[in-house]
């Protein structure tokens, strides 16, 4: 059997995982660049944004924390609405494996600034830019493996 | 990159979306049961065309703050366009009377087997063996295969990876507590070794790969398993003499897409054996040992870490019980009847085992009976 199939499927989940991610931080930079948009931009908008990054970052501290998971009951993890690509946390892991400790860090920084509605700063806003980045780049790749062998 | 020219490629994605829309809508003679394919695609690329439009339209589109999200926006449309420009227009376009043999043998398939979902179309000359493209729901088989009964199980396979994207999100949800279970125990049964740090990266590694790529592979096996038996096994047997000397890799540290072809083999013998048909089962195995007896390959010292016995038998009671829950019909529910598929690809490779000799000249009266039902 060929590898399509697969990494078709591998593509499709880190996609959809990045529109709605680039989603959020759109309409979170709307707002914190004060952009001609930030009008349109509703307060359930800038609540669900917030909502969906503070649970991408959970997961993110978590597995880059690499504490031993505990055996999730089956709920628990079907009432987890996000899936973060496995190979999306290894990429993170090889970026900043020489400074992981700092970017946990910024990335914990991040996540309570979210949680308690906080405007954010424009490192707060870098940091956003640079996980977007990487969960693109992790999208295009494995988009290049499928078509161009 | 300047505003200027992102917006210009913006704007020619659009007309080439445009563009296909109208190719779409100008292919001639195309057999009326594949309208509500076309229709499909028209309303996806109408999707595609209108939220890029969105794009244009926001107040806010080439703000410089929100140029490389809205570049990122532009790929994955870009990324869109494509796959379906090169996949099913691509196919509609050309369409042929081998692709519309393949759709309704696929067709006959899936209402034999209670598929819940809609049948996939088919691409009759695919350049890669059998593939398939789950968000464009297309199956690829190679263009001789109207002729050949004895590799169809493998499209079989290959519409698991169709099921799995469909069942994905709650299927990973199930199966992952137990793998990271079993991966945590090994992390620390290898705690104190020397070379401790280097076993949990790979074990971190090993976790990573089961979960985004074996568990689809291994759940099209099962899958297909579970729907024409021991005929898959067969299958398996076949393309791995034919086109794989290397059985045990990828090993440990390893992380290809597809798990090694030995563990392939044991959860599909596992899956018969949960299904009861131990004798099917066996005779797959004796002639595999027979197989791997003369080859060069054989495991290190650390393959076992990569696909243990125990995960291999509850993924495969997990799918079986899947399938059930959909209401599939396992291959041993099936009527033995003429043109009743799952038992026809059974038969054949019985009918291989009993008089190779013979089978060829068997074969094609099959597949011609085949194609005059289908026709």
């Amino acid at each position: 059997m060929s590898e399509t199939g697969i990494i078709s499927q591998e593509y499709e989940n880190t996609a959809e995982l990045f529109r709605a991610i680039n989603q959020s931080v759109i309409v979170l930079k709307k707002k914190h660049f004060n952009l001609t948009g930030a009008a349109q931009v509703t307060n359930e908008d800038l609540s669900e944004a917030r909502k969906l990054l503070t649970d991408l970052l959970r997961q993110l501290i978590e597995e880059l924390e690499h504490e031993p998971s505990p055996l999730l009951t089956e709920a628990a993890t079907e009432a987890t609405s996000l899936q973060v690509p496995p190979f999306f946390i290894k990429r993170l892991q090889e970026r900043h494996s020489g400074e992981m400790q700092w970017y946990l860090k910024d990335l914990r920084e991040l996540l309570q600034a979210l949680e308690e509605g906080r405007p954010l700063t424009g490192d707060l806003i870098t940091y956003l830019d640079e996980l977007c980045g990487q969960l693109d780049a992790e999208t295009t790749a494995i988009h290049r493996r499928l078509w161009r062998k | 990159m300047p505003a200027e020219f992102f917006s210009g490629q913006v704007r020619l994605l659009l007309k080439r979306c445009r563009t296909m829309i109208e190719r779409l809508n100008s292919i001639q003679n195309l057999p009326a049961e594949l309208h509500p394919y076309a229709k499909e695609l028209d309303t996806k690329l109408n999707q595609i065309a209108s939220a890029i439009e969105k794009l244009i339209n926001d107040p806010d589109f080439g703000a410089t703050p929100l140029l490389v999200n809205q570049f990122d926006i532009y790929k994955r449309f870009s990324e869109l366009v494509n796959t379906f420009e090169w996949h099913p227009l691509a196919l509609l376009d050309h369409y042929n009377e081998r692709d519309l043999y393949f759709y309704r043998l696929a067709k006959l398939f899936c209402g034999q087997i209670q598929y819940p979902y809609q049948p996939p179309l088919m691409n009759a000359h695919s350049n890669e063996y059998f593939s398939s493209l789950p968000p464009t729901n297309i199956v690829s088989v190679p263009l001789c295969e109207d002729k050949h009964l004895l590799a169809l199980p493998d499209f079989v396979h290959e519409l698991g990876h169709i099921v799995y994207a469909h069942l994905w999100r709650k299927f990973i949800a199930e199966f992952k507590p137990y793998l990271q279970q079993y991966i945590a125990d090994q992390k620390v049964r290898v705690a104190n070794q020397a070379s401790s740090t280097v076993y949990q990266d790979k074990f971190d590694l090993l976790e990573q790969v089961w979960t985004q790529r074996y568990v689809v592979e291994f759940f099209c096996d099962i899958f297909a398993t579970y729907l024409v038996g021991p005929a898959y096994g067969w299958s398996h047997l076949r393309l791995v003499i034919s086109s794989q000397s290397e059985l045990y890799h990828p090993s440990f540290g390893e992380a290809q897409t597809h798990p090694a072809d030995e563990a392939r083999m044991r959860i599909i013998l596992a899956t018969l054996e949960e299904m009861g048909d131990d004798t099917a089962a066996q005779a797959i195995k004796d002639k595999w040992k027979e197989f791997t007896s003369i080859v060069i390959d054989k495991p290190d010292g650390e393959y076992h870490f990569c696909y243990p016995d125990d995960i291999l038998q509850r993924l495969a009671r997990q799918v079986i019980k899947e399938c059930r829950d959909i209401d599939l019909i396992p291959y041993f529910d099936q009527p033995k009847e003429e043109h009743n598929l799952p038992s026809l690809m059974i038969e054949a490779w019985e009918q291989f085992h009993s008089d190779p000799a013979n089978y060829p000249a068997w074969e094609t009266a099959k597949t011609d009976a085949l194609k005059s039902l289908l026709s």
